[in-house]
């Protein structure tokens, strides 16, 4: 049986370092596998994050080989090297701060969502009436923008989100299911499409979100629509 | 130090929904910590829908007597029936809150009639819109939400509590909070098991350990619903559809070994009977491997391969991402696990989710209140948390609204105990690692407290699980980062399932009848001159003290047919 040596980049300490693990090879194994394996058996102190294990949750976004994925249904095909050994890197998402070793640190996620997207939540308060029915046509268009796990392979994969202001794909696929959402009033949709629009013409409209998600939501899908609904919005 | 009114500790739909609650109280400072994201909660994980009565051929009756008698009459019918009239309300706010649910040609939610359902209740929808829908709430509300934070103790001193001492992963931290109300909404404990569960990696039971050391007991901790077909290697669920659309059971003479155990619905019959007949043929030898992922096969290669593409489109995705076969081409390797835990906190009054402890509130799956009895209905676990999250919101806001901030003297003290606890651990050097305690529990657990019990199998399963006690003490920890340190929580996971093993084989050992989702070879008929009472168990100075409790019965009234939004 032939070696597998996995390249892991480490952070802690504020120290990042490259930890190499030798391991035989075995076929139709995933990624969350041979973490589990060398967390279990060779280093407890690496540290990364799975929940669900079944691809529901989209806690163990990765990168292996310079590809974000979910690691719990990802499995791993390692790469051969000038020397025969079978090699892959595996690496944090980008994009995103880091908590320690491949594990995102949420808490600033979630206080930048909070503070600057509240826009994104719909207010509906009243419960006043009972009827509040929706068209399947309509249900089936949500769903599909709902499949979003948020794990975070779309922020990782973007270009612009690394280097410039940008905000993270996803938060485009939230903001167009909002607006198209029958129920909202017409002074949130506005509001809703004001806010978003500063980002809109820095997408460089590469597709990568939309390739790389998991889910198979689009972003770059919603961000076309969202222009469109803007355009019309002056028109009118 | 972090000071709220109500602290809650889960995140998941019972959590999200006890904070969303308490932060319309005015005036008060809402905190909400868990282990992961909420977004990665047990909630979010879950596929099959939510229980609400809605359908015109539907009445809360049918609701409350298809719980009952699904849970083999050891729910609460009080509580059941609170249950059956909050959900539809429930239902309305997830849709305000804007959970996607699939719609009909009226624009109506589609509802589908699930197993041991007599009408059509099931709300459909994804558990992670659930999710993601009761997040977006979180967000825009005034609720301190800190993930990564996890909990270690809850302290208490005269009956008073003071608040919790939580590992911040986040700054490497341990970390007092004080409180002077708590809604404990943790999840199950399914990962007893561990890699034979489908719940998530986090349903390791910490609130439940954590109020059963502060004197709160358990309730019925033995009951544990087993789905029967996961996937051998990973646990991952195979749905019902798989079964239901005509798949064969094959042992290893080839042979669906159902006609044995239901000659007439064979592979159709409960899931329990179907759980029963594969450990049977497993323990009997007609399984295929060894240890804890033996197995028999699920067979569907007979089906018309278009199916794949339909119905069983997601039992083909699982199949081929997991365990990386082509179920039109070859069977898939089966073993039940476990799916849901009946039992956890005891909560003593479902009106206001309240403890013995006062102050500590509890929902959700790690809460026993008792909705499922004996056995779960699919659909109502949802109904529970969302419901229930609600009221424990409620009943903790107006509990700290009516006391003053208590001290924090103990809760330094405890927080200086853990923060001892932590380097000692680093200290030790280890006979025996965590895992292989880990998976010594689970198998131990899966072979002698699993689906087939008996009085031999259970009394060694208390021993082990002492021995195993004994080894834990020993064992330390590698890992001397305090930021991130998995291995630490990992060490105190463990910790808190032997606690809750040795409380669900004495629960089983003592409850001498085979009643729902608790089967006795040795006593294999239902008895309810002894046992229509709830377990509970608690600790006292370090013993643990088992006794039982009549359940409620009411007269429950009939209150019309449902009305669909």
């Amino acid at each position: 049986m032939s070696d597998l040596v996995m390249e892991i980049s480490r952070y802690k300490a504020n120290t990042y370092f490259i930890q190499e693990y030798k391991l035989a090879y075995q076929e139709m194994k995933t990624i969350f596998w041979w973490l589990t394996k060398i967390k279990e058996e060779l280093d407890s102190s690496l540290a990364f994050e799975c929940s669900c294990c079944s691809g529901l949750c989209g806690a163990c976004g990765i990168r292996v080989n310079g590809r974000s994925v979910l690691a719990c249904k990802t499995i791993l095909t390692p790469v051969l090297n000038y020397s025969s050994v079978l090699k892959c890197k595996i690496e944090p998402l980008r994009g995103l701060p880091l908590l320690r070793d491949l594990m995102i640190n949420w808490r600033p996620v979630t206080e930048r969502l909070k503070k600057n997207y509240h826009w994104l939540v719909q207010e509906q308060d009243s419960m006043t009436t009972l009827q509040y029915s929706k068209s399947q046509e309509e249900s089936t268009h949500d769903q599909s923008l709902a499949g979003c796990i948020q794990c975070g392979i779309c922020a990782s994969e973007c270009p612009i989100l690394s280097q410039d202001h940008f905000i993270e794909p996803f938060i485009f696929a939230k903001a167009y299911r909002l607006i198209t959402d029958s129920r909202l009033d017409p002074s949130n949709r506005q509001s809703i499409l004001e806010n978003v629009q500063p980002f809109l013409s820095q997408c460089i409209h590469c597709g990568r979100c939309r390739d790389t998600c998991p889910k198979s939501v689009s972003p770059a899908a919603a961000i076309v629509s969202l222009k469109k609904h803007l355009s019309n919005l002056y028109k009118r | 130090m972090l000071v709220f009114d109500v602290l809650v500790v889960g995140g998941g739909g019972a959590g999200m929904q006890a904070a969303i609650e308490a932060a319309k109280y005015s005036k008060l400072s809402v905190g909400l910590i868990s282990k992961t994201s909420p977004l990665r909660s047990t909630t979010g994980c879950t596929g099959g829908g939510i229980n609400a009565v809605l359908n015109p051929t539907d009445s809360f009756e049918k609701h409350i007597h298809d719980t009952l008698s699904g849970g083999s009459f050891l729910g609460d019918h009080d509580a059941i029936e609170f249950l059956a009239f909050q959900a539809p309300h429930a239902i309305m706010e997830l849709a305000h809150y804007g959970t996607p649910f699939f719609r009909d040609d009226n624009g109506f939610i589609t509802q589908r009639k699930g197993a041991g359902a007599s009408a059509p209740r099931c709300c459909l929808t994804l558990g992670h819109a659930i999710a993601h829908a009761l997040y977006s709430q979180i967000l825009r509300s005034d609720i301190t939400e800190l993930s990564n934070f996890y909990l270690l103790e809850i302290v208490v001193e005269n009956n008073c509590i003071q608040g919790v001492v939580a590992y911040d992963s986040v700054t490497g931290k341990i970390t007092p909070i004080t409180a002077k109300a708590i809604v404990v909404a943790t999840g199950g404990y399914g990962r007893v098991y561990w890699s034979r569960t489908t719940n998530p990696l986090g349903s390791t039971g910490d609130g439940i350990a954590a109020c059963f050391n502060i004197g709160i007991p358990l309730k019925d901790p033995e009951f544990i619903q087993f789905h029967p077909t996961a996937l051998a290697e990973s646990g991952i669920l195979i749905s019902e559809g798989a079964r239901g659309e005509g798949g064969y059971l094959l042992n290893n003479q080839n042979k669906r070994f159902m006609s044995t155990y239901a000659p007439q619905k064979m592979e159709l019959t409960t899931r329990d009977l179907v759980s029963f007949a594969i450990e049977n043929e497993i323990q009997e030898g007609r399984g295929f491997g060894s240890g804890i992922t033996s197995h028999i096969l699920l067979d569907l290669r007979h089906l018309d391969p278009k199916i794949f593409q339909g119905k069983l489109s997601q039992v083909y995705n699982v199949a081929k991402s997991f365990a990386f076969l082509d179920p039109s081409k070859h069977p898939l390797p089966i073993r039940p696990s476990c799916h849901f835990t009946i039992g956890g906190i005891d909560v003593i009054n479902y009106q206001t989710c309240a403890t013995n402890r006062p102050g500590v509130f509890a929902a959700g799956e790690c809460a026993c209140i008792s909705i499922h009895g004996a056995n779960r209905l699919g659909g109502n676990a949802l109904s529970e948390a969302i419901v229930f999250g609600k009221i424990a919101g409620g009943s903790a806001a107006a509990f700290a609204q009516s006391v003053p901030l208590p001290s924090s003297t103990h809760l330094y003290d405890a927080t200086h105990h853990w923060e001892e606890q932590f380097n000692s651990a680093l200290r030790k050097s280890s006979p025996i690692s965590i895992t292989q305690i880990r998976n010594h529990l689970s198998e131990t657990m899966y072979n002698k407290v699993g689906i087939i019990r008996n009085e031999q199998g259970l009394r060694q399963a208390l021993s082990e699980i002492q021995w195993l006690d004994e080894q834990y003490c020993l064992t330390g920890l590698s890992d001397t980062e305090p930021v991130g340190n998995t291995s630490f929580i990992h060490y105190v996971e463990v910790g808190n399932m032997l606690v809750i093993a040795k409380a669900l084989a004495l629960g089983a050992l003592h409850r001498r009848e085979t009643r729902g989702c608790h089967f006795r070879s040795d006593y294999s008929k239902k008895n309810d001159a002894s046992f229509c009472n709830h377990t509970i168990i608690a600790k006292n100075n370090n013993r643990f003290e088992i006794s039982y409790r009549p359940i409620t019965i009411t007269n429950h009234v009939s209150t019309g047919a449902g009305r669909n939004v």
